[in-house]
């Protein structure tokens, strides 16, 4: 484990050099941006700078990069891994249930239901919500992350975080007004993984149902439920870990759309906002982060799916 | 017809007929399959199958609901949007948009990709272990961001958002082809035409290809729904396809000011784009089953 660690994390480490390499190339490849030539020497400065956490000024607002680089990142943090729950709380179940009940009724409508909702444009997706949900029946809001009517200072971007931290007199009603306007993004959010991780987890499933192991359960006379759980499912998860950080980039991409479409703070929205304002200090920063943190994920998942299934670290090294 | 076969002869369908059997028998492939079919016949014909000029204006037909409601009009039989431009043409016209450009993209980024994957599958050591790291990383990062990074660059505009949509196809199919050559190579079959003395050339195109065309073609439609998906996307962004060209990104992210007042101008070119999505994704699908039918047999 250790091995794999290691060699996982350099594995990062590389990569993340590689990519402060393409945001420092960026600089020179845009037409209007040319601060210096491209030698060692300023890559250096550049890779200095950005260790000590001075990512420049933003062109449009004049604001610090830093500061508000960590507000973005918190508003899309907390948005990205409330889908992801969501869709995860809401696929494994109905994965095993699909599962157990092959090829009935049931099945067959998880199974197309999951097409469908997968081959879904996201944007179509979040316009036909918001038409049913916010100016047909007006249960949810539709922009922003909060009423402005209540004055909550962001500190960490992530909304439902700093309602939780202001000492506002309303911060119940707050909070419930910061949640009103999560749902719709969040569950737009969370309907392509959810799809992909229904398919994933009933056909894993099958698979480990398959097995003389289960077959050896049954015989000795377990109940359903003590089998599913016991010996089904912990195997049945595998497949499903291995995908997880895939599905995550896939939540991320959408992220980007779903934060331009309800108006919500953001570092996807930030990105596309800087590139129409061709605002280069936040988009070589944005980009940057963005992508260290999705790579960041996915290290984390292979990281925790090596250690917690230890065959495939035996898969890895009897091959390499 | 007379049956001239008169001896007993075992005839072993060829890999691709027995992909086609497992395939035609699923209804569901087979409807998607005949709506693209469809999709692309309109395409290569809508200069005359739309009835008006995709930016043509009616002035005195501004948001006419679709013709089977009750204000519609039958002269627009999806009726108009804002600027009173009838629907159902600018649908058409903008198949090519949404389904032309992205299967030229995929085209473009298959040829590339599949040679680069080819050789890439059949060198050993150091160049092919790097190759396979990057590739790691940049198929780790989401295809609409690094378009982005391109667009970025490049600026906005369609050539663009083309371009950067084939450069991120590109990887997708240099990763699979390079696998699937991988896991060819030590097979009995390869080894047995490299020790016929096989030039490189015709073990690739000749003797590995065959057996791995199934995959790619399951690739193709997999890239082709990420394509479609992307070009409209950047168009919905406004960074790829501009403003009066019909493409239906570029339509449902004008109707998201008007949805309020013509739900329609949002829900059909929607629906258009949903179904085409639906229809490629159920063609890759059901391949895959196939595949694994077959080879499960």
């Amino acid at each position: 484990m250790i091995r794999y660690t290691l060699r996982r994390f350099l594995l990062f480490l590389f990569t993340l050099w590689l990519l402060t390499i393409v945001t420092f190339s960026l600089g020179f490849l845009f037409p209007e941006f040319k601060h210096s030539d491209p030698t060692v020497g300023s890559y250096l400065a550049y890779l200095s700078a950005i260790l000590h956490g001075d990512w420049g000024v933003s062109m449009s607002t004049g604001q610090d990069v830093t500061e508000q680089l960590w507000i973005h990142l918190g508003a899309t943090i907390e948005l990205s891994f409330l889908a992801m729950l969501l869709s995860l709380v809401v696929a494994i179940p109905l994965g095993i249930l699909a599962a157990m009940n092959q090829r009935s009724m049931f099945d067959r409508w998880v199974v197309s239901a999951a097409m469908t909702g997968y081959s879904i444009p996201v944007f179509w997706l979040a316009q036909l919500l918001i038409l049913l949900f916010a100016v047909h029946y007006d249960w949810f809001a539709i922009t922003g992350q909060i009423t402005p009517l209540y004055d909550i200072p962001t500190r960490t971007g992530a909304v439902l975080v700093d309602v939780m931290l202001s000492d506002s007199a309303n911060a119940s009603l707050a909070f419930w007004d910061a949640v009103n306007h999560m749902v719709l993004p969040v569950i737009v959010l969370a309907m392509m993984p959810l799809t992909m991780l229904i398919r994933i987890m009933r056909d894993a499933t099958l698979d480990v149902l398959d097995k003389n192991y289960i077959k050896a359960a049954r015989a000795r006379g377990l109940s359903e439920l003590k089998l599913m759980r016991r010996h089904a499912l912990p195997n049945a998860m595998q497949p499903l870990i291995r995908q997880l950080g895939l599905q995550f980039s896939v939540l991320m991409t959408n992220a980007l759309l779903t934060e331009v479409i309800f108006n919500r703070l953001g570092i996807g929205s930030w990105l596309v906002k800087s590139i129409y304002e061709r605002d280069y200090p936040v988009l070589q920063s944005g980009l940057l982060v963005f992508a260290s943190f999705i790579l960041l994920i996915n290290l984390l998942v292979e990281l925790y799916h090596a250690w917690r299934y230890p065959q495939v670290r035996q898969e890895l090294y009897a091959e390499y | 017809m007379l049956n001239t076969n008169l001896y007993y002869q075992e005839r072993n369908p060829s890999p691709t007929q027995q992909l086609w059997r497992h395939f035609s028998a699923n209804l569901a492939a087979m409807i998607a399959l005949s709506f693209l079919a469809l999709g692309l016949l309109v395409m290569l014909f809508s200069p005359w199958l739309a009835p008006y000029d995709a930016n043509q204006q009616f002035a005195q037909a501004l948001s006419i609901p679709p013709s089977w409601t009750e204000p519609g009009d039958m002269r627009f039989i999806l009726g108009t949007d804002d600027i009173g431009r009838d629907l159902l043409s600018r649908i058409i016209t903008g198949m090519r948009y949404s389904l032309g450009y992205p299967l030229v993209i995929v085209l473009v980024a298959a040829i590339v990709g599949i040679t680069i994957g080819a050789f890439a599958g059949i060198t050993r050591g150091l160049r092919a272990s790097a190759l396979n790291h990057l590739l790691d990383v940049l198929l780790s990062i989401p295809s609409l961001l690094l378009a982005l990074v391109v667009i970025a660059i490049l600026g906005p505009g369609l050539e663009n958002a083309v371009i950067a949509t084939t450069l991120v196809l590109i990887p997708q199919f240099v990763h699979s082809v390079r696998n699937s050559f991988h896991d060819e190579w030590n097979k009995d079959y390869v080894i047995a035409s490299r020790l016929n003395g096989c030039p490189t050339w015709y073990l690739m195109l000749r003797v590995i290809m065959p057996n791995i065309t199934p995959m790619i073609v399951m690739q193709i439609t997999s890239a082709l729904s990420i394509a479609i998906l992307d070009i409209a996307a950047l168009g919905f962004l406004g960074l790829g396809v501009q403003a009066p060209a019909p493409e239906w990104g570029t339509m449902l992210a004008r109707s998201l000011d008007q949805v309020y007042l013509s739900p329609w101008s949002m829900i059909l070119p929607g629906m258009a784009l949903f179904v085409l999505v639906l229809c490629v994704n159920v063609v890759g699908d059901s391949l895959r089953t196939a595949i694994k039918e077959r080879t499960e047999n």
